[in-house]
């Protein structure tokens, strides 16, 4: 058994940390989560001399901070997870900001590396930095590298072993304020030095530090402890003090002072080119977003994301579709013992089917999210619509997951994970149902092919996806004003350059968020499946087994038809009993139960059982319908269908389009409300989201029929 | 005395400027024509509307309101380099940040972004909607709404003119 060495990685958005991390480990990754917050953890492992590292990719942060739950893993992770040692992905060609976190690490007494990526980009800028007084200045190893070009990675890997064995060594050089923050820290060190639990757990400059610039999680530990009147004494001391003499206060004074050391170390460090030229970002961004083509572009490149996912998905659901039906019929002659067959024909291998022949899609649109991520596209995105965005209380990069939610929630979900303040992810979560996900467009097509004929079905179809899309809007302002007041996220966001990520990595990326998918969506789903079998078939009426054994043997004796005639005879017998007995099962009894529910909204039980059955997947709502009407198995183009419905007295263009509404606005499917619960963490949150879409979903659905009815046939 | 040049928008309430010159093509000097104003008018800067929103000035006891754009290319001397706000700034002129006044969550998110006492920015330009703003701050950039840009206090430290000079101007970039 190897000597682990445990490596944790640090570092800004963008500095190209996570291609470092996968250049170093390479496919021997694995995703999962930190536990009880929905970030994603990367570890991986690397075999270096007699060493085995195990490296964990930490999520990208500007600042040992505690807002998001991205920044406390991380900080979290560094301080009390005593990695053995941690490296500093720093970008090259943005050192004042990245420089930042490297203080800080410092400051937490890490053992610290620091990899100074993008090195190759330096290079080609014509900036030139004196390695050796950069580390004398900071106190810490560098190590020029590039994930691209593979520069300096067997030189990290080798350091990291050096430093872990004691073998290499810098200076610590203590990074000083001005005098008068210095002595503040000085008086707080002191008294936390006082107390031996805290000093040993924390290092005290550390804590001394914080304190000062008023960190929220330091404020809480130290509290507990018995020291906190003198420091509260000496915090507000200094608080009164810089507001006097300098309209300023500790906070500000410190961040700025730690600014003014990295500007001047940079100063005699690195020494950039005289002329600096216009990079390719600058010119792609001009024709990109500007004033003109900004919107327009973007309308495009969103449209395109989504015309690429089903269009290129098409061809390999087709392929997936006949899979299951090849391996359902195959199965359905094999296995003969009649509910075997039933529970895994009709329960097991349709419901997961019904969720893998989503695959190609998902996997299609994680790619492209990713290659928008990648390019950096993703954040000129949220700056270009985050005008509308916050007139509703959300942020540019909610845009996104919304998008997304078009073509399925459940990716959609997964996607809100940019989003680092909790109330958007919530709110964004909440509202992502309302886009009318592809999962309900054959209800469409259904009904308003049916009741509103070639002509004014795609406006009745437009007008849904846009009712949505307004339910949505409204519902954000609405929680941003109830129940969210004033704790929306800043804008600020970083414009990186753009970059080409490598297709090896986009590949692997999406390989990992489907492998999620498939994950949770495929196992719930499994069981979910099962139990929605058990429901729609049990119980079993055995008069009307009885009964229709009896006429389909008197049809077989019968002298009436011929052969051929009586196969076509006993199918629709067949379809017959399935629809009978559906009324009868457990599922029919509840849509037959809802009836005085959902009878307001002009539907009648027939379709209360197909509505309940669109809660395990919006799909089935069809195929229940065939299934009641007795055709057996039909999709929404059947022919026989629409004419029975257009025969029932009770289905009008009023009901149609109240039906249309109730399935945009109610509860998602199992797969996707799982996810939800999973992303946004909180049963509170699940019972609202089920409330609220299903009240909605009524409220909608009643004025819709009650108004329908003085204009329509 | 060295003078300083500045823009309309750069202005504070009651301040009596004079025009010395207009930023802009044609089209801009026959504009702002249209109002009354020519090189050489001194004028009444009044008010402002939240944001990058329409300027008010007093001309000949009369007040009228002119549009951010259309009044960021109205130059004029003063004594002192402009102090104003980050959220005020034109594309392409440079500031430094003289007071960082934000409070909160921004507060918290632009000092970790490097925009303290005495850095250097660019403005580099305005999303196609008319919010956020894009800017250079130590070799990158940063997007951040006109909201959160207005407790910058800053000093102009350079302004740019557009390619314009009064003559006839095509092109949208």
């Amino acid at each position: 058994m190897k000597k682990q060495i445990s490596v944790a990685l640090v570092g800004n958005p963008n500095s190209g940390k996570t291609s470092l991390f996968n250049k170093i480990v390479g496919a021997n990754q694995k995703v999962g989560n930190f536990s009880g917050v929905t970030v994603e953890k990367y570890e991986g492992t690397v075999l270096h001399q007699e060493y085995e590292l195990k490296i964990i990719d930490l999520p990208g942060t500007y600042s040992l901070t505690t807002y998001s739950p991205e920044e406390v893993v991380t900080r979290e992770y560094i301080l009390d997870g005593h990695p053995d040692i941690v490296v500093n992905v720093v970008d090259g060609t943005n050192l004042e900001r990245n420089f930042y976190l490297t203080t800080q690490l410092i400051d937490a007494q890490a053992n610290l590396l620091v990899a100074l990526n993008m090195y190759d980009e330096v290079e080609q800028q014509g900036t030139k930095i004196d390695l050796e007084q950069a580390e004398k200045l900071l106190g810490t190893h560098l190590i020029p590298t590039s994930a691209v070009s593979g520069l300096g990675t067997e030189d990290l890997l080798n350091h990291i072993v050096e430093l872990f064995e004691n073998k290499i060594s810098i200076k610590r050089n203590k990074l000083s304020f001005s005098s008068l923050m210095e002595g503040y820290i000085e008086k707080l060190v002191k008294i936390i030095s006082t107390d031996e639990e805290l000093s040993t757990k924390y290092h005290p400059r550390w804590l001394a530090i914080k304190l000062l610039v008023n960190d929220k999680d330091v404020y809480k530990t130290v509290r507990e402890y018995p020291i906190w009147i003198k420091v509260n004494h000496i915090l507000s001391e200094a608080l009164a003090y810089t507001e006097k003499k300098y309209d300023s206060d500790p906070e500000l004074m410190i961040k700025e002072e730690r600014h003014a050391l990295i500007r001047g170390a940079i100063k005699e460090t690195v020494k950039y080119p005289a002329k600096r030229k216009k990079n390719t970002s600058e010119i792609i961004d001009s024709i990109l977003i500007n004033r003109v083509t900004g919107l327009p572009l973007f309308i495009f490149f969103m449209w395109a994301m989504f015309q690429l996912t089903f269009s290129l998905g098409e061809t390999p659901m087709n392929w997936i579709e006949a899979f299951f039906g090849w391996l359902g019929t195959t199965l359905s002659q094999i296995i003969t013992e009649p509910t075997t067959r039933s529970i895994i024909v009709d329960g097991i291998i349709s419901g997961v089917g019904g969720v893998v022949i989503f695959l190609p899609n998902i996997m299609i649109l994680f790619f492209a999210l990713s290659f928008l991520e990648g390019t950096g596209y993703m954040a000129r995105a949220a700056f270009v619509i985050d005008k509308v965005m916050h007139k509703v209380g959300l942020h540019g990069k909610s845009f996104i997951p919304m998008i997304t939610g078009f073509g399925c929630s459940v990716p959609a979900f997964m996607a809100t994970r940019t989003l680092r303040n909790r109330s958007d992810r919530i709110t964004t979560l909440l509202i992502i149902p309302f886009m009318s996900c592809s999962a309900k467009f054959p209800v469409y097509i259904l009904v308003a092919g049916t009741f509103f004929g070639a002509a004014h079905a795609g406006n009745a179809l437009f007008g849904i996806y846009m009712l949505g899309v307004v339910v949505a809007l409204i519902t954000a302002r609405l929680l941003k004003t109830a129940v969210f007041k004033g704790e929306s996220e800043p804008f600020v966001m970083e414009l990186p350059p753009y970059r080409m990520p490598s297709l090896k990595i986009l590949l692997l990326q999406m390989w990992q968020k489907a492998s999620l998918y498939l994950r949770k969506a495929g196992t719930i789903i499994l069981a979910a499946s099962i139990l929605i079998w058990i429901a729609s078939n049990y119980p079993k009426s055995d008069e009307i087994t009885a009964e229709y054994n009896q006429i389909k043997s008197d049809v077989l004796l019968s002298t009436d038809y011929n052969e051929a005639e009586k196969v076509d005879v006993i199918h629709k017998l067949e379809f017959q009993e399935s629809s009978k007995q559906l009324e009868h099962s457990f599922v029919g009894q509840l849509g037959k139960l809802i009836e005085p529910v959902v009878a307001p909204l002009g539907f009648d039980w027939k379709l209360g059982i197909a509505l309940v059955t669109g809660i395990a997947a919006k799909e089935i709502v069809v195929s229940t319908m065939g299934t009641l009407y007795s055709l057996g198995d039909v999709d929404e183009d059947s022919h026989d269908l629409r004419s029975r419905l257009l025969e029932n007295p009770n289905y009008n263009q009023a009901v149609a389009l109240a039906l249309m509404v109730f399935v945009l606005l109610y509860i998602p499917c199992v797969a996707a409300s799982i996810v939800f619960h999973k992303e946004a963490g909180a049963w509170k949150w699940t019972a609202f989201y089920i409330s609220y879409t299903m009240t909605v979903a009524w409220i909608m659905a009643f004025i819709t029929y009650n108004i329908g009815k003085l204009f329509l046939l | 005395m060295l003078m300083n040049l500045s823009r309309l928008t750069y202005c504070t309430h009651n301040q009596k400027v004079k025009i010395t010159d207009i930023d802009g093509g044609i089209g801009a000097v026959e504009n702002i024509k249209s109002f009354g104003i020519v090189v050489g008018d001194e004028v009444l800067f009044k008010s402002r509307k939240n944001g990058r929103g329409k300027i008010v000035v007093e001309y000949n006891n009369n007040e009228i309101s002119l549009g951010h754009e259309l009044a960021s290319k109205i130059l004029l001397e003063c004594s002192a380099a402009p102090h104003t706000t980050l959220d005020q700034i034109k594309v392409g002129d440079i500031v430094e940040v003289t007071k960082m006044g934000a409070k909160g969550d921004v507060r918290f998110r632009l000092l970790d972004m490097g925009l303290v006492k005495g850095v250097e920015i660019k403005i580099i330009r305005v999303a196609p909607l008319g919010d956020p703003i894009e800017i250079l701050i130590n070799g990158f950039n940063l997007s951040l709404r006109i909201d959160e840009a207005k407790n910058i206090e800053v000093e102009v430290v350079k302004i740019n003119r557009s390619r314009g000079n009064g003559k006839k101007r095509w092109g949208m970039f």
